[in-house]
């Protein structure tokens, strides 16, 4: 459907970047790039559960195709 | 033989038939057509292996039928209709124009209530044998259910106080709802059903979830969702059922085989929104450990950064004293030294003093001189014979002589 990744294998990949910040075994040098990409990931998961009307808009269209 | 008309004919059967049957019978049967026309026009059948082996009409009389379907539903759960079996007190009644009829008079719920348990089991008993059960109840419901399908009539008050709950949710969650239109009771509910859940099925890869939501409102008709045709499909459907079509009492088998249930349409779209809200307060406590965790992360590298900053001060100090104590030492000593050369140059110039007086350049000045003979210098007499060329030196130049006479005496001191 999209290149996105699913809500599943987002909040996993938050759980493990947050589990290893609180493990401490995180790299300082990687620090950065790994906050990085979970703040994106969280923002991702949060603009796609209050999707825009535009996401909806889509599907409905994808619907209609078919039917 | 005596020419009669028909009305003589039923006239006598008449006066036959309920004079043999002045009494009531409990009867039981299964409903084969049910039509309600003021009166209630029933047509009951009694089968043998789903074979018809006896059939007759029936009628309950608008008067009986108000008070008799009111209890009847309130009991059971579902209407006279079609299908159900019922156990029935009835008279035999004969008219001359309509012909045989059972004059139904009462109705006891319990034995379709027994009847319709006996059903539901026969169902699920058959479910567990082909392993259709449980089948929909393993699928993992999903993290995020967003993307609805639902199976209800497009003019049912469920369906609205689904679609309301849903978009007026609170939090601001955005589903995308699609309907797939059924007859949610009647005769051809079930196959009407079935037919929703199988084009939910085709578009199964664009939902998250699907749900069956029931009129809501007083009239309960539940008997299609005991339903072996219906439990079928939900179990072959890869996405998760919710079954919406609550009743208080009783669990019918689409109950059964969904992945969840809820009571109330509203309740089935609160279920969906809590789902979705545990995702996102997950998210926000992953934020919240995120930031914390990085923080601490970033501060106590802070920290060993300024203590390996402080040690180091630390170390170059302690470096910086030790040399200058050394430094003072050297220095010290330095200056020790320095007092030594000059006692030592004192010394020197105290010992050249006295030295002074050796120095045979100042014996000489006081007149001595020294004799070379040979190259030779010479202390005693004895060294040279008569004769010998003498060199002499002087404080000031030399003398070159010839010894006439030589003498030996004593030696000096």
């Amino acid at each position: 459907m999209d290149d996105t990744p699913s809500y599943k294998d987002a909040i996993e990949e938050i759980e493990s970047i947050v589990g290893e910040i609180e493990n401490e075994s995180i790299d300082i040098d990687a620090l950065a790039e790994k906050v990085k990409r979970a703040a994106y990931l969280i923002k991702y998961c949060k603009t796609k559960l209050k999707n825009t009307d535009n996401e909806v808009k889509k599907v409905l269209k994808e619907f209609e195709k078919e039917s | 033989m005596k020419i009669i008309s028909l009305y003589e004919l039923n006239q006598l059967i008449r006066a036959v038939l309920e004079g043999s049957f002045p009494e009531t019978f409990l009867i039981t049967a299964e409903i084969a057509s049910c039509d309600v026309k003021n009166h209630c026009y029933l047509s009951l059948v009694d089968k043998e292996n789903d074979a018809i082996r006896a059939e007759i009409k029936a009628v309950i009389w608008a008067d009986k039928y108000k008070k008799l379907s009111a209890v009847f539903t309130q009991a059971t759960g579902v209407e006279l209709t079609k299908g159900i079996k019922i156990l029935f007190e009835a008279s035999v009644s004969f008219h001359e124009r309509y012909g045989l009829k059972l004059n139904i008079v009462n109705i006891d719920p319990s034995y379709t209530i027994g009847e319709m348990a006996v059903k539901r089991k026969e169902i699920l008993e058959r479910l567990v044998k082909e392993g259709l059960k449980d089948r929909n109840k393993e699928l993992e419901f999903p993290l995020v259910p967003q993307k609805i399908g639902i199976i209800s009539s497009s003019t049912a008050a469920g369906y609205e106080d689904l679609m309301t709950h849903l978009a007026n949710n609170s939090y601001g969650y955005k589903f995308t709802c699609r309907l797939y239109e059924a007859l949610m009771q009647g005769d051809r509910a079930e196959e009407s059903v079935v037919s929703a859940l199988q084009k939910c099925m085709a578009d199964a890869a664009r939902l998250d979830v699907v749900v069956i939501v029931r009129g809501g409102g007083g009239q309960a008709d539940l008997q299609c969702f005991d339903s072996y045709e219906i439990a079928k499909s939900i179990a072959f459907m890869p996405v998760p059922v919710i079954a919406g079509i609550g009743h208080e009492r009783d669990i019918t088998v689409v109950d059964e085989v969904s992945n969840m249930r809820a009571k109330t349409p509203t309740a089935v779209a609160d279920l969906i929104i809590t789902r979705v809200k545990d995702f996102e307060d997950r998210l926000d406590s992953l934020t919240h450990n995120l930031v914390h965790g990085t923080q601490r992360l970033t501060s106590d590298e802070r920290e060993r950064i300024s203590a390996l900053a402080k040690n180091l001060e630390a170390a170059v100090r302690k470096e910086q004293l030790d040399n200058a104590y050394r430094l003072g030492i050297f220095i010290k000593g330095l200056k020790y030294s320095l007092k030594l050369i000059q006692s030592e140059k004192e010394r020197l110039r105290s010992r050249e003093g006295n030295v002074g007086h050796l120095n045979p350049a100042n014996v000489l000045k006081r007149g001595y001189s020294i004799t070379y003979h040979n190259g030779k210098a010479i202390s005693s007499s004895a060294e040279a014979e008569a004769g010998d060329i003498l060199r002499t030196v002087l404080h000031k130049g030399e003398l070159t002589s010839t010894v006439e006479k030589q003498s030996r005496r004593k030696t000096h001191g």
